[in-house]
């Protein structure tokens, strides 16, 4: 499990937007992946089809409840002694890949979630995480074509709700 | 491909998730259409842009707070029945399924020697013929036998 739990946490906290909701959602992915795990074949490639509940789960789940509250990973975060830094990882030397500051990362963040969640999941598991369309088809359980659409529409609503950002990544 | 086409591959385009033939025919057009160049370097700008968010880090208590949660009990669903309760309802179907064909077939036997085979047929055989549950073998061997009557053969064989 702890394999695959930052990864399956990483989706679900950009699918939701914030830590108490992705920490739900991908706990309750773990549950039924725990559950459903007793009727699937040993041999069975576990991967894929944790993903396919995963995704499927986040899409029903995000549309019954679509109302989310944003919180910045770089917030500090309140423990029994006392405010605390979130760990992050390290960003990649390679400037494209330096990750955003809190404020882009929340704006940014704030675009994904205008996205319905089908577009949102497509948009994460292609360029957040860098997934090609074959497996997001697989994950997702929808055609080839399908993932191409939803991609290129969901990325030309960011571009349009982003294009302050970029203009302000282009003076700095 | 007209240009609203082609600006509709451009993601997947920049994404390297077209065939041969349509990355050809997609370059082709970029060089001589401005509008589809400046369309695609916005497209990969945001790409870039949404791939820059940080990976978050995993809360500490999640894997305790996940086991406590596989922990507690959960409201029992009706497929999640016992399985014995499960297999005795599936046999008694599969009984109720063998058995109505079985009983039908009987009664209409009884009831082909009673008023012969011909008027039986002619009774029956049309209602017969959207009766799920009818015995078809029996219906074909009793219009077989009649048909064989008909042309003065005795259906038993002996002459």
């Amino acid at each position: 499990m702890a394999r695959y739990s930052r990864h399956v946490y990483a989706i679900a906290y950009r699918m939701a937007g914030n830590e108490a909701d992705a920490k739900d959602l991908a706990q309750e992915a773990f549950i039924r992946v725990w559950r459903a795990l007793r009727r699937i074949e040993p041999g069975a490639p576990l991967e894929g089809w944790l993903h396919r509940i995963v995704t499927n789960l986040y899409i029903d789940l995000l549309r019954r409840r679509p109302k989310v509250h944003l919180q910045s990973l770089d917030e500090p975060v309140a423990t029994d002694s006392g405010e605390m830094q979130r760990e992050r990882a390290d960003p990649n030397v390679d400037v494209e890949r330096t990750v955003l500051d809190a404020a882009l990362d929340r704006r940014v963040q704030e675009a994904l979630l205008d996205l319905s969640a089908d577009l949102r999941m497509v948009v994460v598991l292609a360029d957040v995480e860098g997934y090609a369309y074959e497996e997001i088809a697989s994950m997702m359980g929808v055609p080839i074509g399908t993932v191409k659409s939803r991609l290129h529409r969901a990325r030309r609503t960011m571009r349009d709700r982003l294009a302050p950002i970029r203009r302000e990544l282009r003076q700095s | 491909m007209s240009t609203h086409r082609i600006e509709r591959q451009l993601s997947a385009y920049l994404d390297g998730e077209l065939g041969a033939e349509d990355t050809a025919e997609v370059r082709a057009h970029l060089d001589g259409c401005e509008s589809c160049r400046a369309e695609l370097e916005s497209l990969r700008a945001t790409k870039t842009l949404v791939g820059r968010l940080g990976q978050p880090s995993l809360p500490g208590d999640f894997a305790a707070g996940l086991w406590s949660r596989i922990e507690r009990p959960t409201a029992r669903r009706w497929f999640w029945w016992p399985r014995p309760a499960m297999a005795l309802a599936a046999a008694a179907l599969a009984v109720v399924l063998v058995a109505v064909p079985l009983v039908r077939g009987h009664l209409d036997r009884l009831r082909a020697a009673e008023v012969g085979p011909d008027l039986f047929l002619r009774s029956y055989a049309p209602a017969a013929a959207a009766d799920p549950f009818v015995d078809r073998a029996f219906i074909t061997l009793v219009s077989t036998d009649a048909g064989l009557r008909l042309l003065g053969e005795d259906p038993r064989g002996s002459r």
